[in-house]
């Protein structure tokens, strides 16, 4: 008899049969993360077309929520590392080829600008408002005057973010629900809807509530059309991928995705926005939440997914 | 000594060792498919909000030429046939898993609509146009009223169209490069920015709305080059074959032609071009047009080659 060693990633412990190494802390945290990227990137697009007084909620309001909101995901990511205090060894290299190293730097970059976005608009918002120092004062008001130059710098940087939340699970080869290349565009899709969703539910002008339903409609419109690519391509693809995709089509996704993230998420919300539009009575904040709990939803169940799709059986 | 018979599609003619079943006439079909679908689907689309009379060359002066341009597309569909006189075929069942029989289908209807919509528009491109027959007169004048359910009917014909152009090739799981889920999305924007580049073409100098279109055109090139980083990427982080497959562009034999034709010459150029319009400087629009449809062109054809020379 040869007897034969083999060592494989798979004798770690929580890989087999399944993968259960990421619990409720990452899809919260790519969910934040989509709706700071969604948040960011419309306040930044009105900045550019100098829309500030036109679309307020958009441009100022919205935004002071992204420090702490991004404050909240950060703090779930670190809650998930084994290795809590070693987090900053992410900060001593950057690798390109690895969608973690550009979050970690993304966020790194993107964390400083958000408290100066929202800092910048603070006074606009609560014109009583007192920062106690005259030289912040005076520091922000400097800082007004490139603040194209930070709307263009936080337009690509959101999109970047909105991607990355995707890219960092379709990186991954071992998990074939993960593995597409339709994820990061979806995620991000999602993302951007969530933000639009929540803009619509605090603003207080008619004007940018309808601008706001209408571009969440066209992105809903689009997250559906992503959808179906992305099943469509498991289907066609090898078959491991055509029995993650049974997850969905049977499997035990089955009723919590159909029925949370496309029907509850997607249809329902954008039929109520499309009766908003039409001048039917129905609070905007309905439609919004039920966007924001798709969204959240959908994240969850595509990293339970993933971690429950395997290539042998 | 155990000997094994082995059956396999590879054995057929022109399989291996690279697939060699596709010249031009597919991809000169898809481009021109994705084409009209984006002409359709701009004018359609404006047609429901009610905004026609805003932009009138997009709605009513473009589509005049969609017919004429999905004839051309199916006779080229048609030369690429070995057995010609058999088409009819594929119209005697319906496959849904099949792209090929969406598509069949969704031209045998589009094709009708494409002709009516182009007949209710024609005077807005042809003034003097006159019908052979006095009896089509009143009848596309009684079309019109039918003018929003039309409408209805080639936006979601049309994005059907657009989308199986690119899943036609993305369903082959056998073809690294073909079998990527971004494929479809990839080939509805590619298609809805040579649509935006025929409109510019037609556009008056100054217009409103050149300048809209230019913007959306911008938009669509920057959609469509993050589709193709996501469709990079998805090979890259996918198993071997694809590894293998993208190297083809990366460095294999179809880096010069994708970078330069598809990225630099169909893509990057013709987007630089319409920022310096944005910006009121004065390009001549034939210019960025041209590039960004030989640039769509290319992108299929390109595809096209490298997913029959792609292999597991």
């Amino acid at each position: 008899m040869i007897e034969e060693v083999i060592v494989s990633g798979r004798s770690n412990p929580e890989i087999d049969p399944y993968l259960h190494v990421w619990g409720w802390e990452i899809p919260f945290y790519l969910f934040i993360g989509g709706l700071v990227a969604g948040i960011l990137f419309f306040s930044a697009l009105y900045t550019i077309r100098e829309k500030e007084d036109e679309f307020p909620t958009a441009v100022k309001l919205a935004p002071m929520a992204t420090p702490i909101l991004l404050g909240l995901g950060l703090f779930s990511l670190l809650l998930d590392l084994s290795h809590k205090l070693f987090f900053w060894q992410l900060y001593t290299n950057i690798r390109w080829e690895s969608p973690m190293s550009w979050g970690a730097w993304t966020l790194m970059i993107i964390y400083p600008l958000t408290i100066i976005w929202s800092a910048m608009w603070l006074k606009d918002i609560f014109p009583k408002w007192d920062w106690k120092f005259q030289w912040i004062d005076d520091g922000l008001d400097k800082i007004k005057k490139y603040k194209k130059m930070i709307a263009w710098a936080l337009l690509v940087l959101s999109i970047v973010l909105g991607m990355y939340t995707g890219i960092l699970l379709s990186a991954f080869n071992a998990r074939p629900f993960w593995n597409t290349a339709i994820l990061g565009p979806l995620f991000l899709t999602s993302g951007l809807s969530a933000g639009a969703a929540l803009i619509m539910m605090l603003s207080k002008t008619a004007k940018e509530k309808q601008l706001f339903a209408r571009i969440d409609l066209m992105l809903i419109g689009t997250e559906l059309f992503l959808i179906i690519h992305l099943f469509m391509g498991f289907l066609a693809g090898t078959n491991v991928h055509i029995e993650a995709a049974k997850l969905f089509l049977g499997g035990e996704f089955t009723n919590s995705f159909w029925i949370f993230v496309v029907f509850g998420g997607l249809i329902f919300p954008a039929l109520l926005e499309f009766l908003e539009l039409q001048k039917v009575k129905i609070p905007h904040y309905i439609s919004a939440i039920l966007v924001l709990f798709g969204s959240l939803a959908l994240r969850f169940i595509v990293v339970d997914a993933g971690q429950a799709s395997r290539w042998l059986y | 000594m155990i000997e094994q018979i082995i059956i396999s599609g590879k054995q057929n003619e022109g399989i291996d060792p690279v697939l060699s079943i596709w010249p031009w006439e597919v991809p000169a079909d898809l481009f021109l498919a994705g084409l009209v679908a984006g002409l359709l689907i701009i004018s359609s689309f404006l047609t429901l909000i009610g905004k026609r009379h805003d932009y009138p060359i997009a709605a009513k002066q473009a589509p005049v030429f969609a017919p004429l341009l999905l004839v051309v597309a199916l006779f080229f569909l048609f030369l690429d046939l070995s057995h010609k006189l058999y088409f009819w075929q594929l119209y005697t069942n319906i496959r849904w898993t099949s792209p090929m029989s969406w598509g069949a289908w969704t031209y045998l209807f589009l094709t009708p609509l494409a002709f009516i919509w182009s007949a209710i528009h024609i005077k807005t491109a042809f003034p003097n146009w006159v019908w052979p027959f006095e009896w089509i007169e009143p009848f596309i004048e009684s079309m019109k009223k039918y003018r929003m359910a039309f409408a209805w009917a080639i936006l979601g014909l049309s994005l059907t169209l657009g989308m199986y152009t690119g899943i036609l090739l993305s369903a082959f799981n056998a073809r690294p490069i073909w079998n990527s889920a971004i494929l479809g999305p990839l080939f509805l924007t590619s298609g809805l920015t040579s649509a935006t580049a025929f409109i510019l073409l037609n556009c008056p100098k100054g217009s409103n709305e050149k300048q809209l279109f230019s913007t959306i055109s911008l938009i669509s090139l920057g959609v469509q080059t993050f589709l193709m980083i996501h469709l990079v990427m998805g090979y890259l982080s996918s198993d071997l074959a694809q590894v293998r497959a993208a190297d083809l562009f990366l460095g294999g034999e179809f880096t010069t032609s994708f970078w330069i034709v598809i990225v630099a010459l169909g893509t990057l150029i013709p987007a630089y071009l319409h920022v310096l319009y944005l910006r009121n400087i004065k390009v001549p629009v034939i210019i960025p047009s041209t590039l960004i449809l030989i640039g769509g062109f290319f992108l299929r054809y390109i595809l096209v080659e490298a997913g029959q020379i792609s292999h597991w």
